[in-house]
Order: structure tokens, then C-alpha cells, then sequence
């Protein structure tokens, strides 16, 4: 037992490496306004949605650092696909103790409803959940429109499963991340018993994909950088491109690690598993952000051009930044953790 | 994937722990204390170190050490720093000059050199870089002439951490000047009894690091350490054994300087104020970073991977935050923050001048984002 790597987490890494080679084309394609489905999808949600959920729930067993490894390298290509929510999704449920078989079993997609009103930040917000009903309209919620089940949080942090809703399409900058505007009204199928960590499960796994879209940015415009020339020269070799690429490197892994410890912890409730778990989402929508972006510079003027695919990373850490509240907001509940510890 | 520290590394820690607190009770000198106190309480802390079987923790059996790996000594070291105990006054011989002298000395320079080592009765210095050589090391110009029985040094060397406590010096020479820089080093373990040694001091007014003159001082062929003109080899050991140790006792320091911070904040009340707790946010997740990056990197060496650029990865993320911590400390009480007219205050602004030097000492960040562009990420070389 060690701070490395078991070997069915090796073995995930390869293959959420290889399931999501293709994810750039695949993006393509939906911003192309093309194909919307592919097989990467449906082989996911068919043999993958077990990773990281207990037997005793109808998974695979393992834990949720096996699910984040696999996703943070599925996510390398902004691979689109809604496996990833549908697996926060069925984390935060699992962690607020509710009935998780009928998406474990593969009848059910689920997603996740957090926000209410613009400019809100994590955990404020407003609905009451009640199990004679709610009435609340979701903000932002991905994919809603092929889900059969809305994850969703109300103001006291409390967790429930609603099934009756009605769903308006918006389009996000992510053009695969299918952003929905979502009434609720009625009875939730089922009101979580526990909420301790129950979101946050779910953040990390979203998490994951922020550090693996990131990673996936920074290995492509080091590539870039490796091979163009000007001056006579590669333009990694210009301290000015290379140290930029090293700062965004040693961002990447200072959010890995934050990531993987976080999940590490929240599985075995350690003492500092809500704090560090902050740090570790708001690191890692911060990292993935600044990453993004410096890599696009790197690109020069082709970066910013629609046939190059620099923006197609930003679009995306965007986009799930979004869902998770904006990082600012998880700095400042670990600021103010440390503050209220004593 | 797992962080759980074994059983035996939790008694293990328990045993430090309590073999600290009674031993920290006794030092010498208390309170805040300037350079001389702490030096004082450096050489005693060695004294009992080595009296109580703590002093090589890592070091084979064979040398005098316990046999232990690199993670009881991080345990060791994470339990001194928190409760601020004192370096030990002969650090860069136990992490730097015993290392090299087992990989590349011989068996008779063993025998002389290492057991006084742990026992503190000879301390070592590194005579590494020049006022013309810094990062580019191997342009150093410290010149070797060969003579009968040994070699005549000239030249001068400077940045010499504990130089002017040192009896011994690890100290690279040119001696073969028209061979390519990298090859005509020769490693000598010099004595310094004849260097002109003088203090440097720094913008915090404290003189750690030294400048040595070296004018016609005699090495003996027995103190050559492996193959003249083969130095530059046993001096990237000497490295790699520095950033390794530097590696995995950022954190501690990090979070110290954290905590202090939070304990500023508190005091004049802003723990409630946003944009406050979005920078102690910040800090915690580069603080937790780095000790997890670190307990990482140790796992992974353990289980036998070679030793990457994790270390240049965790000192750059250390440099950073240590510095920006230490100057939120100040900015953040404003006009009170800058005043050096009471311990605490003085103390803020003393560690902050102090922490300047972290993104330059140990090899600097310039040179730290080199490595991990050429070794990490594949770009060709940037110098």
C-alpha cells in the first residue's frame, strides 16, 4: 500500500487513454453541428459505468480514485460525452445514500442540478427539498435532455433524485456539453439520508476531467512547440515558450495530486477530506483555465483560428468550471475552513 | 493509490515525536534568536542527534547510520520542522558530502571521513559555485595544478552555505583546462583550515552563505574523490542528493509559513473578509500540493522508479508559494507590516527578505522550468 498507482488504475489510465483518442474528432464533428452521438459514448455508458461504485451498489467495486484516474485520462482529448456528469452524478447520489441501481444497471442516465440564478457560487443554493415536492428551476444542467434522472442539491446541502422535469435547451460555449435550463416540480423519488461529502464526490469526479483536458492541452501545444520553427530555431527552445510550458506543467500536477489525495481521502473520511477536497476543485478549474490558455498562446496566430483546436480545450475547462460553481468560490471555503479550524 | 501511512511509520512517528519535544526542551538557547543563538543550537542539536542514534537515519549500518529509508527520514524531519527544532549544524554533510563519498569515494576515504560526519566533529561545505559560474556550473574556473603528492588550488568560490563553520569542503576544480568544460573537473575534499573565508551577508542581514579565497592551498592525492578530470559526474550525484533532500521537507516549511499567516489574519481580524479568504485559499491548495506531490515522489523512488523532475516540480511550487505567503504577511497588516521595530513584525519582514532567495538558491527557477521543458515535456534545449 503506497501513494502510487495500483495496477488496475495503470490499466484504466490506458485504457481511458485509448477510448478517448479520438475525442478531438469527435468534437469536431458536434461543432461542425455533425454527429451528436458516437461509439465512445455507448461503450462507456455500457461497460464502463461501474468504476469506482461498490458491488453492493451493483458496480464494479473499486473506488472513487479509480473513477478519476480513468476519467482524468479519458478527458486528455475533450473526448464529448456525458459519461462523465452521468458519473458524478451517480457519486453524489451514492454518497447521500440513495437507491443508485437503476443507473448503475444501465436503464438510467442521471445528471447533476446545482446552480439556480446567475452569479451564484457553490452551496448557495436556495430550493427546499421536501419529500412532498419541489419547485425549482436548475440553471446550467448538462445533458439534461437525455436524462431520465436530475441529482440535484437544495439549500441546506440536502441531496435528492427527481425524475419530473421539464428541460429548455441552451447552448453553451462547449457546443458538446449540452447546457439545460430545467424546471422541477412534484415529489422526488428519493430524499439522500446523509449529505457529508455527497457533492463533493461528485466535484472531484468533474475535477478529473478539468486536470485530464488540461493535461491533454499542455501535451499538444508541447508538441506544437517541439516542432514548429522560427528564427531557425524550434520555438521550444525559446525560454519564453519552454518556461511557460514548465509553469503550466507544474500547475497540472499540483492539481493532479490535489485531486487524487481528495478522492483518496473522502473514501476513507479523513479529518481533512472537505478542506482539502475544496483546494483541490478550485486548483483544479484554476490550473485547467490558466493552462488552456497559456497553451493557446503558444499556438501563435494559428491558435486562434476555429481549424485549430486550442480554443476547443478552453471551451470546455470553461464550461465545467461553470457547473462547479466557479473556482473562486471553492478558494474561498477553504479559506475559510482554515479560518473557522482552531 | 493509497496515503494511509503504515503502522509502523505511525509508531515510528510517535517515537520522533516524543524523542523531540523532550530533546527540544533542553536547547540551549530559546526564544527568538539571532544568527549566532542558532548556530549554537545547530551544533548542539547535532551533538544530540548523534549521541541518540538520530543522526543518519537513512545511511547503511555499514557507515554508522540506522539503515532506515527515505521515509522514517522524512517523518524525522516533517516532526523537527514542526516544532521548529534547529538544523542540524552538519546538514550539508549528512545530505550531500556523506551520500557522494559512499557512491564515488574510496574505501579508505570512507572510513575517514563518514563516521566524523554524523558525529559533527567535521562539518562540510560545498564549493560549488564561482562569482563567474552560477547556474552554468561547469564553466567554473577554480583552478587545480598538479604537483607531486597533490594538487595546488586557486581561485574563489562563493554562495558557501555553513562555509564559515566548515572544516571540509567538497570542492570542484578545473584541472584539465583545454578539455570540454565537463571534462576536466576534478573533485577534491578539501581542507578549509587555509581559505580565506569571509561572510556574505544577505538583505535580511544574516550571513549564511560565505565567500572563500583560495590562494596556493595543497590537496593531497588521497582526497581526490574518484578520477581527476572525472568531477563533473560526482558532482551531479552531489546535486541529485540535493534537490532530493530539498524535495521532501519543502512542505513542512510551507505550511508553517501558512500557518503563521493565518495566525496574522486572525490577529487583526480580517478572517471573514473574501478576497482574504480567497488568497489563504489559494495558498492552502499550493501548501497541500506540495506536501502531497512530495509523499508522491518518495513513494514512487520507493517502489523503484527512477527519480524524475518531481523535484524541480515541487521546488518551483515551494519557491512560489513560501515568497507570495510571506509577503501576503506583510502586505496584509499594511502600515503595521512593514515596521521592524518589535520581534513579531521584524520577524515577518525578516523571513520574507530570507524567502527571496528560495527561487534561486538550489538551483533557480530559471533553471528548475528548463529541466522539466527538456525532461518532462520534450522540448529541445533552452540554453
Amino acid at each position: 500500500m503506497a501513494a502510487i498507482f495500483t495496477a488496475v488504475q495503470e490499466e484504466l489510465a490506458t485504457i481511458g487513454l485509448s477510448l478517448g483518442s479520438d475525442g478531438i474528432s469527435h468534437q469536431r464533428s458536434i461543432l461542425n453541428g455533425e454527429s451528436s452521438t458516437n461509439e465512445t459514448t455507448k461503450t462507456l455508458l455500457k461497460d464502463f459505468r461501474g468504476i469506482g461504485i461498490p458491488e453492493s451498489s451493483g458496480g464494479d467495486g473499486g473506488s472513487l480514485v479509480d473513477l478519476v484516474v480513468f476519467i482524468e485520462s479519458l478527458a486528455r482529448n475533450v473526448e464529448p460525452t456525458n459519461y462523465v456528469i452521468h458519473m458524478a452524478a451517480v457519486q453524489v447520489a451514492l454518497g447521500a445514500g440513495l437507491d443508485v441501481s437503476p443507473a448503475v444497471a444501465g436503464n438510467e442516465i442521471w445528471t447533476l442540478g446545482l446552480c439556480e440564478k446567475p452569479g451564484q457560487r457553490w452551496g448557495e443554493w436556495g430550493c427546499s427539498i421536501s419529500k412532498d415536492g419541489v419547485s425549482v428551476v436548475k440553471l446550467g444542467v448538462p445533458y439534461a435532455q437525455n436524462c431520465q434522472g436530475v441529482v440535484i442539491a437544495g439549500a441546506k446541502n440536502e441531496i435528492a433524485l427527481v425524475d419530473q422535469f421539464s428541460v429548455i435547451d441552451r447552448a453553451s460555449l462547449d457546443p458538446s456539453l449540452q447546457f439545460c435550463d430545467v424546471s422541477i416540480s412534484g415529489k422526488p423519488r428519493e430524499i439522500g439520508k446523509q449529505t457529508h461529502l455527497a457533492l463533493l464526490r461528485g466535484a472531484l469526479v468533474v475535477s478529473a476531467e478539468l486536470v485530464g483536458v488540461a493535461r491533454g492541452a499542455l501535451q499538444s501545444a508541447s508538441e506544437y512547440a517541439a516542432s514548429r520553427q522560427q528564427f531557425g530555431q524550434f520555438i521550444g527552445s525559446f525560454q519564453g515558450i519552454a518556461h511557460l510550458l514548465a509553469d503550466a506543467f507544474v500547475e497540472v500536477e499540483a492539481a493532479w495530486s490535489l485531486v487524487l489525495y481528495s478522492a483518496w481521502a473522502v473514501e476513507e473520511s479523513e479529518a481533512d477530506a472537505v478542506v482539502s477536497t475544496h483546494s483541490a476543485i478550485a486548483k483544479a478549474g484554476a490550473a485547467a483555465i490558466e493552462v488552456t490558455e497559456k497553451c493557446l498562446q503558444v499556438f501563435g496566430g494559428i491558435g486562434v483560428t476555429w481549424e485549430a483546436d486550442a480554443h476547443l480545450y478552453i471551451r470546455r475547462v470553461l464550461a465545467l468550471n461553470a457547473i462547479l460553481g466557479g473556482y473562486a468560490s471553492h478558494y474561498r471555503i477553504t479559506g475559510q475552513q482554515l479560518l473557522a479550524d482552531q | 493509490m493509497d496515503f494511509t501511512e503504515s503502522k509502523e511509520q505511525r509508531e515510528f512517528r510517535a517515537v520522533v515525536r516524543n524523542w523531540i519535544e523532550n530533546t527540544m526542551k533542553q536547547l540551549p538557547k530559546t526564544g527568538a534568536v539571532n544568527q549566532v543563538d542558532r548556530e549554537v543550537n545547530s551544533r548542539w542539536w547535532q551533538e544530540r542527534l548523534y549521541a541518540d542514534g538520530w543522526a543518519g537515519l537513512s545511511w547503511p549500518v555499514e557507515f554508522g547510520g540506522r539503515g532506515l529509508s527515505s521515509i522514517e527520514e522524512s517523518i524525522f524531519n516533517a516532526e523537527a520542522a514542526h516544532v521548529e527544532a534547529p538544523m542540524p549544524i552538519n546538514l550539508v554533510g549528512m545530505n550531500l558530502a556523506g551520500p557522494t563519498i559512499m557512491l564515488h569515494g574510496t574505501e579508505e576515504q570512507k572510513k575517514r571521513y563518514l563516521p566524523r560526519i554524523l558525529s559533527g566533529e567535521q562539518v562540510w561545505c560545498q564549493g560549488f559555485s564561482e562569482p563567474g559560474s552560477g547556474s552554468d556550473l561547469a564553466s567554473l574556473s577554480t583552478k587545480a595544478t598538479k604537483v607531486e603528492g597533490g594538487w595546488v588550488v586557486n581561485g574563489q568560490k562563493v554562495w558557501t552555505s555553513s562555509g564559515h563553520l566548515a572544516q571540509k569542503c567538497m570542492l570542484l576544480t578545473r584541472s584539465h583546462p583545454t578539455e570540454p568544460k565537463h571534462k576536466g573537473i576534478t573533485y577534491l575534499l578539501a581542507d578549509t583550515k587555509d581559505f580565506d573565508i569571509r561572510p556574505l551577508v544577505m538583505v535580511n542581514k544574516d550571513a549564511e552563505f560565505n565567500e572563500m579565497f583560495i590562494s596556493d592551498v595543497f590537496v593531497s592525492d588521497d582526497d581526490v574523490l574518484g578520477n581527476p578530470g572525472n568531477g563533473w559526474g560526482y558532482a551531479l550525484s552531489t546535486l541529485s542528493f540535493e534537490r532530493g533532500t530539498i524535495g521532501f521537507n519543502l512542505q513542512v516549511w510551507a505550511r508553517r509559513a501558512l500557518d503563521q499567516l493565518i495566525e496574522i489574519v486572525r490577529t487583526i481580524g480580517l478572517s471573514t473578509d473574501v478576497s482574504v479568504l480567497e488568497q489563504i485559499g489559494k495558498f492552502e491548495s499550493d501548501v497541500a500540493a506540495i506536501r502531497i506531490g512530495g509523499i508522491r515522489a518518495m513513494a514512487a523512488i520507493s517502489s523503484g522508479a527512477a527519480p524524475g523532475a518531481e523535484s524541480s516540480t515541487l521546488k518551483l511550487l515551494w519557491a512560489r508559494t513560501v515568497k507570495n505567503i510571506n509577503r501576503y504577511a506583510i502586505e496584509i497588516q499594511t502600515s503595521s507590516g512593514v515596521l521592524v521595530d518589535n520581534l513579531d513584525s521584524a520577524d515577518v519582514v525578516h523571513r520574507y527578505l530570507r524567502s527571496r532567495g528560495h527561487s534561486i538558491e538550489g538551483g533557480s527557477d530559471e533553471i528548475m522550468k528548463s529541466i522539466i521543458a527538456e525532461r518532462v515535456l520534450g522540448l529541445p534545449r533552452s540554453r
